[in-house]
């Protein structure tokens, strides 16, 4: 008589963010369901409201960057409680797009957006692994459901699960969608500005089907040639003023300076 | 009394509630929101025109389209750029598929277990599974639109300044088309569903605002109307209306004519409910006939008959829709100002930008819908605690989140 192993205990929390990769997961609908019938779900504050006690848990995914103190406080608690943790989505990742204001100097930004700033919260934004040990990363802006549901069921089954490091490139071509490096559009001649070749593949290149170039919300992939890309955007005539724009945007500016600088 | 009840759930992002009641009725209340800042308005300062809409629709993950739609829209008015007939029904196809997916959402999944004094949504989907599968697939299906047109759901790719740089393909119309019957039959069941509920008593006046449009029940463009029917053009009033910040908050509240006012489904039906679709005409009549509505509570019975509204008129759209390629529209970057509102599932959003001739951003100005109910919101928890008095602490708790999420607020939003 096999005895039945009890259900793993999964948590999803917010910090700071849109809060789209957790209505990503939402999206899922039935396959939603599904899932939280195989698993007890102790924490999802967009479908119940216990009294806010962060529970013990098997896994819990975590969305967005910590910008307030009580983010602060929470992300630690949840380290505490969880046996692995997963960092859900760009902000959790890499920092999100409000990580742009780490290069802009933030104490002077949030005099232009509030009158008050100096007694709001407005930190350096990090990303989570450099505040706590993260065990796993779906990256993306939003997630592509796909991997969620790959790694919660590898997870699940005690299988490791690993995103192979690759460019968009690869599903790019498989795909046979245009390559924007190469194509004159008619506001600019130079061609598109696309990371896609070291960005970490995996989204289909959803992006390039809509004719939009990468500007790398998944992060780079490790072993990319960041350099060799760089300084074919700036032949192509890119200045480095408009690559760090676009850099910033899902928070790659700063994990690229550190690949450069680790080389010279 | 004190009540304290805090990190609100069921919401989109975080707030707690901190409200007194005293002897003689009177009564304090107040949102606290607890999200974080992010500084998008900053943040864009030095991104290219072009970024604008790929950065602020990620302010928030439940209404991407419609910053997206907005910013657009704006820098098309600085740049004075007339988009075509075709792109202009693509995005409101955008919007309606939005909306649908919006509510539906917010109906079911953050607002239904208020009416059984019930915490999880869970056991109202075991409770409730037909109504469960009729959110879902309307979700669903308000997905499909925008997955079809704008390429992604949550922060879609195809819509960019001056046109879509990819529309979608003939056949995906068809698949949509196919899926309009159930998405109408559906509807209808969820706001009849909704109409039999019970919902508490509670009036206040209220000033309503709301887009307006001759043509149709404006969602996408038209100018925007107070409840004694004056209108303003969107440039008239971002000049009139006033953010205000309060120290340590990180949402502001929104003034107009210092005094607070409601925007939302309830604002758009009492402002122009005359210009719903057929189905959804009915069913408003059928509850409220010609009257306008003061129960902050109704703003979900709004919602649900929104809901029938939107499928009606993407049904119209699709029908007519036959797509052709179109090149480009060709324009010059120029230093300027641009503006733009559009009617978001909580009510209407502002995007203003500054620009120069480099086509780069030098300020930006986006007020949310939630930054303007908030007050109002707050202005009603006031009014409505005296008649929780008789209530048991756990039913007063409930009833105070139960208005709370009427509203639908949406705090990322409101703080970006």
């Amino acid at each position: 008589m096999l005895k039945k192993l009890p259900k793993k205990k999964i948590g999803i929390v917010g910090l700071t963010s849109c809060e789209g990769c957790q209505f990503s997961i939402l999206d899922l609908g039935n396959k939603f369901l599904e899932l939280i019938k195989d698993v007890e779900l102790v924490q999802f504050r967009l479908l119940e409201e216990k009294v806010f006690v962060t529970p013990k848990m098997d896994i819990c995914f975590v969305e967005g960057s910590v910008v307030t103190k009580y983010n602060e406080k929470i992300i630690k608690e949840i380290r505490q409680q969880t046996k692995i943790l997963v960092a859900l989505g760009n902000c959790a990742s890499l920092g999100g797009i409000h990580r742009i204001k780490n290069y802009h100097q933030p104490q002077e930004m949030i005099k232009e957006v509030y009158v008050n700033g100096d007694k709001l919260d407005n930190p350096e934004i990090l990303d989570l692994k450099d505040i706590i040990q993260v065990d796993y990363a779906i990256p993306g802006c939003p997630i592509n459901k796909a991997e969620f549901l790959k790694l919660i069921y590898s997870l699940l089954k005690g299988i490791d699960f690993r995103i192979p490091p690759r460019p968009i490139c690869e599903e790019c071509q498989i795909k046979g969608y245009t390559c924007v490096l190469m194509k004159e559009s008619p506001m600019d001649s130079r061609g598109e500005m696309c990371f896609g070749p070291i960005i970490q593949g995996g989204c289909d290149a959803i992006c390039l089907k809509s004719e939009m170039p990468c500007q790398g919300c998944r992060g780079i992939y490790k072993g990319a040639q960041v350099e060799n890309h760089l300084r074919h955007l700036e032949n192509m005539g890119y200045t480095k003023e408009e690559i760090n724009h676009q850099l910033e945007i899902y928070g790659l500016r700063d994990d690229v300076e550190k690949i450069l600088n680790y080389k010279h | 009394m004190k009540i304290i009840i805090n990190h609100l759930a069921k919401m989109e992002g975080h707030a707690s509630f901190i409200g007194a009641l005293e002897e003689g009725n009177i009564a304090r209340a107040k949102i606290i929101t607890e999200e974080g800042v992010r500084l998008v308005e900053g943040c864009l300062k030095g991104k290219s025109i072009f970024d604008a809409h790929v950065i602020t629709m990620r302010i928030c993950g439940i209404c991407p389209i419609v910053h997206n739609l907005t910013a657009i829209k704006a820098m098309e008015n600085a740049l004075n750029i007339k988009v075509s007939a075709q792109t202009t029904a693509l995005r409101k196809l955008m919007e309606l598929g939005q909306l649908v997916h919006s509510h539906a959402m917010h109906l079911f999944f953050l607002s239904l277990p208020d009416f059984f004094n019930n915490n999880d949504t869970r056991l109202l989907i075991k409770k409730y599974p037909k109504e469960a599968q009729i959110a879902i697939r309307l979700r669903e299906f308000g997905n499909a639109i925008n997955e079809a047109v704008g390429g992604r759901a949550i922060h879609p790719l195809n819509n960019w300044i001056g046109g879509f740089k990819v529309i979608p393909s003939q056949k995906s119309i068809e698949e949509l088309r196919s899926k309009i019957k159930t998405a109408l039959d559906d509807a209808i069941m969820l706001a009849k569903f909704f109409a039999k509920l019970k919902y508490p008593k509670f009036e206040r006046q209220t000033e309503y605002l709301s887009l307006s449009n001759e043509e149709e029940y404006a969602i996408y463009d038209g100018k925007i109307m107070t409840s004694n029917g004056f209108e303003y053009s969107p440039l008239k009033f971002y000049q009139k209306v006033r953010e205000v910040e309060e120290e340590g908050v990180a949402a502001k509240r929104a003034l107009w004519f210092d005094a607070h006012f409601m925007v939302g489904s309830l604002a758009r039906v009492n402002n122009h409910g005359n210009q719903l679709n057929l189905e959804a005409k009915k069913i408003w009549q059928k509850i409220h006939g010609q009257k306008k509505v003061y129960n902050p509570f109704y703003n979900i019975l709004a919602q649900t008959v929104e809901v029938v509204h939107c499928v009606e008129e993407i049904g119209k759209k699709i029908e007519d829709l036959k797509l052709k390629d179109e090149n480009q529209k060709e324009y010059k970057i120029l230093a300027g100002q641009g503006i733009a509102a559009t009617e978001a599932p909580r009510g209407i959003l502002i995007h203003y930008y500054e620009i120069n001739q480099n086509g780069r951003i030098e300020r930006t100005n986006i007020i949310t819908p939630t930054v303007m109910f908030l007050g109002n919101l707050e202005d009603d928890l006031t009014a409505y605690l005296p008649a929780t008095k008789p209530m048991s602490d756990d039913v007063r708790r409930q009833k105070i989140k139960a208005l709370i999420r009427a509203y639908d607020p949406c705090i990322s939003c409101a703080t970006h």
